[in-house]
């Protein structure tokens, strides 16, 4: 022996011991992400249900493991070859096992994991408790009272309120709010109410005048709905609950590292169930289209190459299933996601250069093999002037100015909300 | 802080058609002076606590994209829907992010196929393009021992031969990605507006093949100057504009023969 200690698993030997462990580790880890039902684990699995296992045809005395066991002690027998090639000594009834073949070894020196590498990602992250941890943002305790926002003027008051600026009013702006537009609210109301009384027959008493008609100022909408400034503003601030348990927000709470990070979101499944039932046209399937000349003509998300590969696969897996004895459609209902950490597209910038983009894109998609068939391009309305005619101008006007001042000037700016809206365009829309 | 996260759904025509912020995610940065190992840890934080982010909106969405989810519709009455990822509009940056791939200061830097660095700027050298299964499963075994704290050696070296970061994408447990047509890598397009801010290195170059057309009118000169441009300038042209803003299109604009 020239001092190596062999591993009891492989054939591999190791000169220090703190190798062998590492080593050992290994078999470990493999025999952690075994499946139950699989053959190699069965080969794993120790003969007759002895733990801990015997060293597999090594003589000298058991090591102790260091640390789990590639097998399971508890797992019940399945016919596997090692129970079926394992000799039992009549004599003292131990189990002898096997010679150590190629096919028996438990596991190869690297890691070798079984199952398609969807699922274990998707079990990767199943481990972690956010789930658990995840609750709706607004909690079923706090009532959420209907909202008193009912009128068109108090509609729009409320959008004002919670959307100027950007994030809406501060508690101080919404009762100036509150106070400037109630105070023209009472003069108006007041100018009603004088103008009515002059219209009002006055009726003579015995001295031929009448007795003065007292004016009576009735508040406004506004301030009949919302009497103070507070009320106002305690109503702003359950619309705000109203909105985000109409729209299920959740919170959770995410620990890395022994930090808490808050996770606010949606659940994307309940956002597209909303978007397609009640949309009033969707389209089911995309299909490829080919222009005049023959040539294949890609103008959005529908007709991309992506979105149709997916829509052959979908439809190979899914296609013929039926629901109550009627065929079932199938459909892929595309989804596209957009984060922008860099905050780019949400710093109030309102512009970009068509044309660099343009540029860009155009030489991009001649080239067949990547970004031609990525659906952001396809996106863009690419419609105009020929390849020949923006490059050239991107060439001779715009590139010098760009190479010597490296600054952006908006010579040709279009809104960047075309592809991607801004945070304003947001708001309105909201 | 926190940046939004927005989904649409191009299969909605008339209706609800626009973005809709469906996230918020939290925005970790390091703090001023922080040393590199400080800002290693703080960026595998953030890419831990983005692809879990990810996973809590993916939640319904993982098992949906496999099975597909029944809903009647006011125009087609009752459909099998199977949810199937698309798009996922970000940066160059972001995009390195959320596959789980080192941003800077590794072997391969296109998300997209394994070109080695030092040929990045030349007409390719056909490089195969990456393998999704392969490289999730590399991912899982990095981000498993990173999580159990073993093995840094391996970790490296699985950083070295794939360019991967011990973070697992949940992206590639989304059926369509992960598995069927495999087009993990695929769906990323850029915004617009991130394109136009790496438009001073376009203007670099499309300058140098106005000044070389002058001369010659021949594609493959510009190659040659720009290959020797890039040699002459490497630092500054791999670090700031191949590596991290514009790799993909970088080769595309060179391997182009229209272009």
């Amino acid at each position: 022996m020239d001092g190596r200690q062999p591993c009891r698993w492989c054939e591999q030997s190791f000169l220090r011991k703190s190798n062998l462990l590492q080593h050992e580790r290994t078999h470990d880890a493999c025999a952690r992400t075994l499946p139950t039902s699989s053959t190699l684990e069965a080969d794993c699995r120790p003969v007759g249900g002895v733990s801990p296992p015997a060293p597999i045809g090594r003589p000298g005395p058991a090591r102790p493991r260091v640390s789990g066991s590639p097998a399971r002690p508890d797992a019940p027998a399945t016919g596997s070859a090692a129970t079926s090639s394992s000799v039992v000594d009549s004599a003292d009834g131990v189990v002898a096992a096997p010679a150590p073949t190629l096919h028996s070894l438990p596991c190869l020196t690297r890691p070798v994991i079984f199952g398609h590498a969807t699922e274990r990602v998707w079990q990767f992250y199943k481990k972690f408790p956010d789930m658990e941890r995840t609750r709706l943002l607004v909690r079923p305790a706090e009532r959420v009272l209907p909202s008193r926002f009912v009128t068109e003027e108090h509609k729009r008051m409320r959008l004002f309120a919670l959307s100027a600026g950007g994030s809406g009013l501060s508690q101080k702006g919404k009762a100036e709010y509150w106070e400037s537009t109630v105070a023209v609210e009472r003069a108006a109301m007041r100018m009603a109410a004088e103008a009515d009384v002059r219209r009002k027959k006055r009726k003579r008493g015995k001295n031929g005048r009448g007795a003065r008609v007292k004016v009576e100022v009735h508040p406004g909408p506004l301030e009949s709905a919302f009497p103070t400034a507070s009320a106002f503003v305690r109503s702003l601030k359950g619309e705000q609950n109203r909105c985000l348990s109409e729209q299920r927000w959740r919170e959770t709470e995410i620990s890395v590292r022994d930090k808490v990070y808050k996770f606010f979101s949606r659940d994307l499944m309940e956002v597209a169930t909303e978007a397609l039932v009640s949309a009033t046209k969707v389209v089911l399937r995309g299909a490829r289209r080919w222009g005049a000349d023959g040539v294949r003509v890609r103008t959005n998300t529908l007709d991309s190459d992506l979105y149709l590969t997916e829509q052959e696969d979908v439809v190979r897996m899914h296609g013929g299933k039926t629901h109550k004895g009627m065929a079932l459609p199938v459909f892929v209902m595309g989804v596209q996601l957009f984060s922008d950490a860099a905050l780019v597209s949400w710093n109030g910038g309102t512009s970009a250069i068509l044309l660099v983009a343009r540029s860009f894109f155009r030489v991009c998609s001649n080239y067949p093999a990547a970004l031609c068939g990525r659906t952001c391009c396809s996106d863009l309305p690419l419609t105009g002037l020929t390849d020949s005619d923006t490059f050239s101008l991107f060439c001779y006007q715009l590139a010098p100015s760009l190479y010597f001042a490296r600054a952006l000037q908006p010579t040709w700016s279009i809104p960047s909300g075309f592809a991607f809206p801004t945070s304003r365009r947001e708001s309105r829309s909201g | 802080m926190v940046y939004p996260i927005r989904v649409r759904f191009p299969n909605v025509e008339t209706g609800k058609s626009e973005w809709v912020t469906i996230g918020y995610i939290p925005a970790i940065k390091h703090k001023k002076g922080a040393t590199k190992a400080e800002e290693e840890v703080v960026r595998l934080v953030r890419g831990e606590v983005l692809q879990r982010c990810l996973a809590v909106i993916l939640n319904q969405v993982v098992p949906d994209s496999k099975y597909g989810v029944t809903m009647h519709l006011h125009e087609h009455g009752t459909v099998l829907a199977v949810p199937r990822i698309v798009l996922y509009a970000c940066d160059q940056p972001e995009e390195r992010h959320v596959l789980g791939m080192k941003l800077s200061g590794c072997y391969y830097p296109c998300s997209y196929c394994k070109e080695h660095s030092s040929t990045l700027a030349c007409p390719s050298m056909g490089a195969a393009p990456r393998d999704v299964p392969r490289t999730l499963d590399e991912q899982l075994e990095a981000g498993t021992l990173r999580a159990a704290g073993e093995r840094p050696g391996r970790v490296k070296e699985l950083g070295d031969w794939s360019s991967v970061s011990p973070i697992v994408p949940v992206l590639g447990a989304v059926h369509g990605l992960g598995t069927g047509s495999f087009s993990l890598f695929d769906i990323f397009g850029f915004d617009t507006l991130h394109v136009s801010a790496v438009s001073i290195f376009l203007a670099r170059l499309i300058c140098a093949r106005v000044f070389l057309s002058l001369f010659s009118g021949t594609f493959e000169s510009l190659l040659f100057v720009v290959c020797v441009f890039r040699r002459l300038t490497a630092p500054h042209f791999c670090s700031r504009f191949v590596v991290r803003d514009l790799s993909p299109g970088l080769l595309l604009l060179l391997d182009s023969p229209r272009s």
